[in-house]
């Protein structure tokens, strides 16, 4: 008799893992086939969902016998007589769907656990016992009476992506392999190493070829000899290029995964919402075609499970609320991607309540993220982008739903680790929209690789405005001096981050831009710009603001990414400018163009009202009109003057008059500058607060 | 507490060991970038054959003292690779199966570090290690 085949701890994990990927494809095929049996049973069952469901619970119950996983075993077993016997009677009630969802999650938490997870609590043989208990004829109802009613909760499917075709007939045999996620992480750091070689070798030719081109001037035998080196590494040097090209193209191709398994978990995270709620939810999906590397659905997937139990539990409104707002009871929440060139974009909408600003004002406060007199002038827009920040909610007591404050700055970071992005919209009282963008694949990017320790840091090539020179600088602190506009220097405290044993003299600013401010980060050297793969840092390691992912050098060296935003959110809070403006053209335009310096903006139609403003408000800078009713810009500044608040505040004038004294009677009356309104005058404006802002 | 016999390594300071299944890979002479942000007990990252893993500095976890010119040794636990920081190796060693150790830890010890039988070095469990509440810190 053959010995039983038992596989060592090693083999055992490694089953494990492939079978926890399988697991969970065929839980995302079985829920998707309880959501459209729910929802139009003749119609799913018309389509073949049924039979796929089975295929699937099959498929599970095979797959933990070989893992001898006995409890996942047992319910899939338990799974497929339910199924079968729900079929037979042609009836997908409410009360077998929800015990199918039921072993779904009893599922999913047992493989966790297997997988090391958090302990899976499931009463195995109870759960097994109503499923299988579920299928008979001539059960009776709960009670033995009339069959309960159940609070109304709807859930509509629209669109392809959530009810797909199931496939008619299963492949006889299939053209590919399951390969392990940790396989081809392994495959892709190799290609990795051999890319990271082929640079270096590449430099190294490079070199030589400078140092044969130098003999050659030197001495033609030198020539000769690095002549024939040289020949001799071009063809292997040649191959070994493209072969790693190729290798490289073709691992990123095995890792790439339709962004429909991100859509997956959606519609029952809804249904199952909606229900506990009472709210009444339509979700389509569209774009879910769309191939994307896998580490980026890694992030993907639960970043859209949050944002879409936010807008259930936030934004939707309960139906009679929604009818009483003039809008239909059933709300809509639509989720949209599309790839344009390498980025991928994934819009999520609500027609819910929008965020509430006010709540979102009250909590950034309490939180400490904003002081109440600086969060008072803050733009909607600007407000609600504090939902970002970590342990932000706005609900008072944590929720089990989405209050827990945790999720959307983890969705941003982890986006941000790919140098993707957030982008948040709302109208109050008409929904919210959440733009997600990211790279299709993880590309390699131009990075900066500078010198400020012991260690090499990097900048994405995107962020770098520019490199300039410290060494004429006459004081070795203060702003640097970027094109035209003066650039403040990071501060002491993120250069010991990023250079705990110390770091040298600096020689060289990188300034970089985000959020339209400018901050420049001082540097010993500037040592190359290189092509990399870069990876967000891997776990455990918890995210750092600062740095976010890394990449690896032709030496093996870890390159550290410093992240541009989180520079620039070092800076201190932005000056308030004051735009003291009667028409209401050329006040949106400066508004606009300020905001989007960075400034904090807030205006005023006359100079009365410019003022009141003044006077409560803490401003840096005015930008004011010389024509205005109540009260003109001259007699404004000259009550300033008089009042002893020009020490502190900076002050425009800006005119489309001709009339050539104005400049002289701005200055008289203690302006700091004067602009001729026309095409070129926000750039000038601001080149002019630029100046005067960094001055003071 | 039953301990199974186990195949070893060793570390330095002696006292201290790694089951032979947990361990990926010895790295000689590993960069390893700092990441201060992270954690003191965060040596920092490091490139294991083309992927980065994080680094914990394993003298920092048991003495507070970080680890000065360490040996970075790559293991798995809880799924994840990462590797440890520690002053070297002392060599490969059986543990002999115990039918019952006692649970000798002090108070403060970290439960990670797993009873031993007398003059056997305790194991280090790679998995217990990341629930240390130490590593989750984030700034």
């Amino acid at each position: 008799m053959s010995k039983a085949f038992r596989p060592d701890a090693e083999l055992q994990r490694e089953l494990l893992a492939i079978f926890a990927g399988e697991a969970r494809d065929e839980l995302d095929t079985l829920s998707a086939g309880l959501v459209a049996l729910e929802a139009d049973t003749a119609a799913a069952v018309g389509a073949g969902r049924v039979e796929e469901m089975m295929r699937a619970a099959h498929s599970l119950k095979g797959g933990a016998r070989a893992i001898e996983l006995e409890p996942v075993d047992r319910i899939s077993h338990a799974l497929e007589t339910l199924l079968s016997g729900a079929a037979a009677r042609g009836k997908f009630d409410s009360e077998t769907v929800d015990l199918g969802y039921r072993a779904l999650d009893a599922i999913e938490s047992l493989v966790e656990a297997a997988g090391g997870g958090p302990p899976a609590e499931v009463n195995v043989s109870s759960l097994c016992d109503e499923l299988a208990g579920s299928h008979g004829d001539d059960k009776p109802d709960s009670d033995g009476g009339a069959p309960e009613e159940t609070e109304p909760s709807t859930l509509s499917v629209a669109g392809a992506q959530t009810a797909p075709e199931p496939q008619k007939t299963a492949p006889v045999q299939d053209s590919t392999v399951r390969v392990s996620v940790a396989k081809l992480d392994r495959l892709i750091g190799s290609v990795r190493e051999l890319e990271s070689a082929r640079v270096g070798i590449e430099h190294a030719a490079q070199e030589l070829t400078g140092v044969a081109e130098a003999a050659d001037l030197a001495a033609r035998q030198y020539d000769s000899r690095a002549g024939a080196i040289r020949d001799a590494t071009e063809q292997p040097l040649a191959r070994l290029q493209r072969a790693t090209r190729e290798l490289s193209d073709d691992i990123s191709q095995a890792r790439t995964v339709p962004l429909s398994l991100a859509f997956d978990p959606l519609p029952r995270t809804v249904r199952d919402l909606a229900r506990d709620l009472g709210r009444e939810v339509q979700l389509e999906l569209s774009g879910g075609g769309i191939d994307v590397d896998r580490a980026v659905l890694e992030v993907i997937r639960p970043a859209l499970v949050h944002l879409i139990r936010n807008a259930v539990d936030h934004g939707i409104e309960p139906p009679a609320m929604r009818a009483a707002a003039g809008k239909p009871e059933q709300g809509t929440i639509s989720v949209s991607a599309k790839a344009r060139g390498s980025q991928l974009s994934i819009e999520m909408s609500d027609d819910g309540v929008g965020i509430d600003g006010d709540a979102v004002k009250s909590r950034a406060i309490a939180l400490g993220l904003v002081d109440a007199k600086a969060a008072a002038t803050m733009e909607y827009e600007e407000l609600i982008r504090f939902v970002l920040k970590p342990a932000f909610s706005t609900r008072d007591s944590v929720s089990k739903i989405s209050g827990r404050g945790v999720g959307l700055d983890a969705v941003f970071e982890g986006l941000a680790a790919f140098q993707g992005s957030v982008e948040i919209e709302s109208i109050p009282g008409k929904g919210s929209t959440f733009t997600l963008r990211a790279p299709l694949a993880i590309a390699a990017i131009e990075c900066i690789v500078a010198q400020l320790g012991r260690d090499p840091i990097g900048i994405v090539l995107s962020d770098a405005v520019r490199i300039v020179s410290l060494e004429d600088r006459e004081a070795d602190h203060g702003p640097v001096q970027v094109g035209e506009a003066p650039v403040p220097l990071v501060g002491p405290e993120v250069l010991a981050q990023l250079a705990p044993g110390g770091h040298q003299q600096a020689r060289f600013a990188i300034a970089v831009e985000a959020d339209a401010r400018r901050i420049a980060l001082p540097v010993y050297d500037v040592l190359s710009v290189l092509r990399l793969g870069t990876m967000p840092l891997p776990p455990p390691l918890p995210a750092t603001e600062m740095v976010r992912s890394a990449a690896i050098l032709p030496s093996g060296e870890v390159l550290r990414l410093v992240d541009a935003r989180a520079l620039i959110a070092t800076l201190p809070p932005a000056p308030r400018v004051l735009v003291a403006e009667d028409s209401a053209t050329q006040r949106e335009r400066a508004r606009r163009a300020l905001s989007a310096a960075g400034y904090v903006v807030e205006v005023a139609e006359d100079g009365r009202a410019a003022l009141t403003a003044l006077l409560e408000g803490d401003f840096a800078a005015l930008l004011t009109d010389f024509e205005m009713p109540q009260m003109d810009g001259i007699e404004l500044v000259t009550e300033l003057s008089e009042r002893g608040l020009l020490d502190e505040l900076s002050v425009i004038f800006w005119s489309a008059s001709d009339n050539p004294t104005l400049p002289a009677a701005a200055a008289e009356a203690g302006a700091d500058g004067f602009v001729e309104k026309g095409p070129e005058a926000e750039a000038a404006v601001l080149d002019a607060f630029r100046r005067l802002l960094s001055d003071s | 507490m039953a301990g199974d016999e186990a195949k070893l390594l060793e570390l330095l300071p002696e006292g201290r060991a790694l089951r032979q299944d947990d361990l990926i890979q010895i790295v000689a002479d590993a960069h390893i970038a700092p990441l201060p942000a992270a954690g003191r007990e965060w040596a920092g990252v490091a490139n294991l054959r083309g992927n980065l893993i994080g680094v914990v500095d394993l003298g920092f976890m048991l003495s507070g003292a970080p680890t000065v010119d360490g040996l970075l040794v790559a293991v798995h636990g809880a799924g994840l690779e990462y590797g440890l920081l520690c002053d070297g190796i002392s060599g490969p060693r059986d543990l002999p199966a115990a039918d019952d150790l006692p649970d000798d830890r002090a108070p403060d010890d970290p439960e990670w570090l797993q009873p031993a039988p007398p003059g056997e070095p305790r194991v280090i469990d790679t998995t217990l290690l990341l629930e240390d509440p130490r590593l989750q810190a984030t700034t």
